[in-house]
């Protein structure tokens, strides 16, 4: 077993990918996407969709795939440290503990939806979830929400005295399986369990899909219910939405937020990489694995399946509902309409939904790890212990406000929306803008056996972070004012902005820290030694 | 299903799929880059 961070390499060029894909392959995929296209013109969606993907999402990815690597060759693992080093700026270094912030509040309660998976999953596969195949769909989707509002403590806060125990001992499961991977560490713990779960969730997903694509017309009433018909609903483009400035917003938003780029994750996973791998083709392929997860797996199953059993009404109420109103509450109606069939393919697709949770988790605990040995100088057990006593507190809380998920909601507006974009700015004008588009250039393509496309030398240094600054901009305008106004009504808002930044105190500190054992050390945090290859 | 949702759905499965087979096609006829010496904060 992995006892210290020395040494930590991954050990093939595969198992980096599928960490990575891992990491962006989540519950967005397979929920948040077909909601955001059935939303904003179906298959017109996917042309602002794949120029968010080719003027934001590969090249911010390709920026932080390429700032990782130069850290690792300069033993250097987190985002302080990194965009420290790559802007050769102190303020940068402090900006940078944005980079271990988000990925750790994230998962107090990722986790936590992560245990949902786990408990819907095993629910499904010992006989259901309460669903019965015989009531109408108003009762069924009653049985469905109620099962919801129990399994996650939405009616009350304090999920450990609801009733909700099972839950909780789900994410117990779910949290120390997390922690045991991470403290194996990148090759052993990591690189093996994504290298196993990524497959197998593409297996899970496949046997999903072929269930779904031959339904064909299961209720001879209802003779439009049918597959193409589910299709064409998510598919079927709707030219005006392109017109529209909201349209454009969620692809980038959708883009951005499904490849996990400005999370902090992917420049501490690249800085594990060789000096001398192929950053551009490792970005390119995890990004090509998680479209072909969103768009084949995400845009042909969940609507159709919806479609064809709820009909075109019950589908427009379950995208309504949200990622978790589609995801837990429509899914396991349409299961109930499968038969003999639906509660296996209900555990499927629960168990692929904790497979695409887990490797995305395990990402968001690694940066923060690596970030105290770094700083701190502790052994990988100490920090470890450190990990998991913030870790406790926070999902502790996450778990105790369970009311309407409002704390979980805060968390995930503040953390997991506005500092991510925040995140994805810096690094991208950090790479572009403080380390210089030229030399960053040259850096990339170390060891590369493609080459990037001249174009994006403009799309890195002034299309990418004009377009997320608008983007941005947009969403601030569109969402802060509201934001702060309900922070400051509502008391388990404020405790869970409270959090965050008692957090971002305890990150300073360590990158203060840190920042004096590194000069010890002798490391080039401040990136004045020029690299001799 | 619309003629045009069937281009848009087509299109973009042939475009996923055409970006990772090209990728994993090239990374896997690819050598892996030597197993070196990292320098590492532990060991400086």
């Amino acid at each position: 077993m992995t006892q210290s961070s020395k040494g930590q390499e991954w050990g093939t060029k595969l198992g980096v990918i599928l960490a990575v894909s891992g990491s962006a392959v989540g519950l967005g995929n397979f929920l948040r996407f077909p909601g955001q296209a059935a939303d904003n013109g179906g298959g017109a969606f996917m042309i602002p969709y794949f120029c968010a993907l080719i003027l934001l999402g590969i090249p911010i990815g390709w920026a932080e795939w390429t700032m990782g690597r130069y850290g690792g060759k300069k033993g250097l693992h987190s985002a302080p440290a990194i965009l420290g080093a790559i802007s050769s700026s102190r303020l940068m270094r402090y900006l940078g503990v944005i980079g271990v912030l988000i990925p750790l509040a994230i998962s107090f309660y990722y986790t936590y939806i992560e245990a949902w998976c786990l408990s819907y999953a095993f629910h499904f596969a010992t006989g259901g979830v309460g669903v019965e195949a015989g009531a109408s769909i108003a009762q069924q989707t009653a049985a469905a929400k109620s099962f919801f509002t129990s399994a996650t403590g939405a009616a009350n806060n304090g999920v450990l005295s609801e009733g909700s125990i099972k839950t909780f001992l789900f994410w117990l499961a779910a949290f120390c399986v997390n922690i045991w991977l991470v403290y194996r560490g990148i090759s052993a713990g990591i690189e093996k369990f994504c290298s196993i779960a990524m497959p197998t969730m593409a297996l899970c997903a496949l046997i999903v899909l072929i269930r779904v694509l031959t339904l064909g017309t299961p209720d001879p009433n209802h003779p439009d219910q049918n597959v193409i018909n589910g299709l064409g609903y998510m598919w079927n483009p709707d030219w005006d939405y392109l017109t529209r400035a909201k349209t454009w917003m969620a692809a980038a938003g959708q883009i951005f937020f499904s490849l996990s780029v400005g999370f902090g994750v992917i420049i501490n996973y690249a800085s594990y990489m060789k000096r001398k791998s192929d950053v551009v083709l490792s970005g390119l392929t995890a990004t090509s694995t998680n479209e072909l997860f969103e768009v084949s797996f995400g845009g042909l199953i969940t609507l159709t399946a919806s479609f064809v059993f709820l009909g075109l009404h019950g589908t427009i109420a379950a995208v309504q509902g949200g990622t978790f109103g589609l995801g837990f509450t429509t899914l396991p109606v349409v299961f109930a309409h499968m038969g003999f069939l639906g509660t296996f393919i209900g555990a499927v697709w629960f168990f692929m939904l904790f497979l695409a949770a887990i490797t995305s988790s395990i990402s968001m605990y690694q940066p923060a790890l690596a970030f105290f040995e770094e700083a701190l100088g502790w052994s990988r057990r100490r920090c470890t212990a450190l990990l998991v006593g913030i870790c406790l507190v926070g999902s502790s809380m996450v778990m105790y406000f369970s009311k309407n998920a409002v704390f979980l909601n805060t968390l995930d507006n503040w953390v997991g929306t506005f500092l991510v974009f925040t995140l994805g700015a810096l690094q991208l004008i950090a790479f572009s803008w403080f380390f210089g588009i030229d030399r960053g250039w040259e850096e990339a393509h170390q060891g590369a056996r493609i080459r990037i496309p001249g174009f994006y030398k403009v799309v890195m240094k002034y299309v990418a972070p004009s377009f997320l600054i608008a983007v941005f901009a947009g969403f601030c305008w569109q969402n802060l004012g509201d934001w702060v106004r309900a922070v400051l009504a509502d008391p388990v808002q404020m405790l869970a902005v409270g959090l965050v930044v008692v957090l971002t105190g305890l990150l300073v500190v360590c990158t203060w820290a840190g920042e004096i054992r590194w000069r010890e050390l002798g490391l080039d945090i401040d990136g004045k030694k020029v690299e001799v290859e | 299903m619309t003629l045009l949702g069937w281009i848009c759905m087509i299109t973009s499965l042939s475009f996923v799929w055409a970006l990772a087979g090209t990728c994993y096609y090239l990374m896997l006829h690819d050598p892996e880059p030597p197993i070196e010496e990292v320098h590492h904060l532990h060991s400086a």
